[in-house]
């Protein structure tokens, strides 16, 4: 990694009457490949956890030729609307937005980025327009759109989650209310029944994806394996002859909303990344 | 790997154990014996639990009976997984 530094563009998308906030980081004069990636975010607080690693993967790539679109999906960051306003479709529309914005800009070749939860919706924009996108990159996938959900409204539960009786918040009170119509605020996020069911409707493994799949997943010790649920998800996708490759990198789980307040790094996940980035030529 | 051994990496992994990892047995109390078990810990060990093992916990399938040990919180892994 040199210390030019490209300069990035930010700027407000315009679609309807509203906005999506976007970072272009454009490929580097000298190697430009005619490839740029969407980034998909995660899901809600996830996606401030990771800011930071997502920047410095995406000035990798645009030092090795490969432009990055990052985009706030409706209702989240510094988009327009709340989350209330959102459903899948708003945000499968954003992803094609800033897919034809890379178009645009002289991109012909493109591919996907998803993180987490974002990998649910790059993994069902993949199949649903196999014609536009030539790879998808995964960082940490989400398995389960319905484990997703569960883990988000768990936090607002926190530790009455021991407390034996329940009798307080539950997640399947939480569902009830949301499937009577009411919005349920987490975080700060407003969740709504149309996107919970939506996201609890999403599993990775149901879509078999039409490109090659880089799936990079952290884990804490070296040597260690991935996990043996992506190893499941993987193994299916490669019987219906679907090349994969699944690496790991070691570091830290610094998408965890749980976890610590403070931003973790994962370098290894960023130069695992431009590895991988170094075939796509 | 055995279940055990990706339930102790993972129980390492999230309370930030480091070296300390490598003494727990079956039989080592978890709650109420770890100050790092704390109500967000036990949280983000479920999720950890969930996304490595690729499985739905409920919150009315656990409670700190799951949590009492090493060998307990492994047993429920695997039964979990049987049931997947």
């Amino acid at each position: 990694m040199g210390m030019t530094s490209f300069p990035m563009e930010a700027f407000f998308l315009a679609v309807g009457k509203g906005t999506r906030f976007c970072i272009y980081h454009p490929p580097s004069a000298r190697s430009n490949l005619g490839l740029a990636a969407v980034f998909v975010p995660p899901f809600a607080e996830e996606m401030n956890k990771c800011r930071h690693v997502v920047a410095q993967a995406a000035r990798r790539l645009s030092g090795l030729g490969i432009g990055v679109l990052l985009i706030d999906l409706l209702g989240c960051g510094d988009s327009s609307g709340s989350l209330e306003d959102a459903t899948w479709q708003h945000w499968r529309d954003d992803i094609t937005l800033g897919t034809q914005w890379l178009r645009d800009r002289g991109h012909e070749r493109l591919m996907l980025w998803g993180m987490r939860a974002g990998a649910l919706l790059a993994m069902d924009m993949a199949v649903t327009v196999p014609e536009v996108y030539e790879r998808c990159l995964l960082w940490q996938p989400v398995l389960s759109g319905e484990t997703c959900l569960v883990q988000f409204l768990r936090l607002s539960i926190g530790s009455d989650i021991l407390s034996g009786n329940k009798a307080g918040v539950s997640i399947k009170g939480m569902r009830a209310q949301l499937e009577r119509g009411e919005i349920l605020e987490i975080a700060g996020y407003r969740l709504t029944q149309a996107l919970a069911a939506d996201i609890a409707a999403m599993t990775l493994e149901r879509f078999s994806p039409p490109c090659p799949v880089h799936w990079l997943e952290v884990v804490t010790e070296d040597g260690s394996g991935p996990s043996p649920g992506a190893s499941r998800v993987v193994q299916s996708w490669r019987a219906a002859g679907v090349e994969v490759r699944l690496i790991t990198a070691r570091g830290d789980a610094f998408w965890s909303v749980a976890s610590a307040e403070e931003l973790v790094q994962c370098p290894a996940l960023v130069d695992a990344t431009a590895h991988e980035a170094e075939s796509w030529t | 790997m055995t279940t055990l051994d990706s339930v102790k990496a993972i129980i390492g992994d999230v309370l930030q154990l480091g070296p300390r990892q490598d003494i727990l047995t079956a039989e080592t109390p978890l709650l109420g014996n770890m100050p790092e078990l704390d109500s967000m810990a036990v949280v983000a060990l479920i999720a950890t639990i969930e996304e490595k093992f690729g499985i739905l916990i409920d919150d009315d399938e656990v409670d700190a009976s799951t949590f009492a040990t090493l060998g307990t919180l492994t047993a429920f892994v695997e039964q979990k997984l049987q049931t997947a």
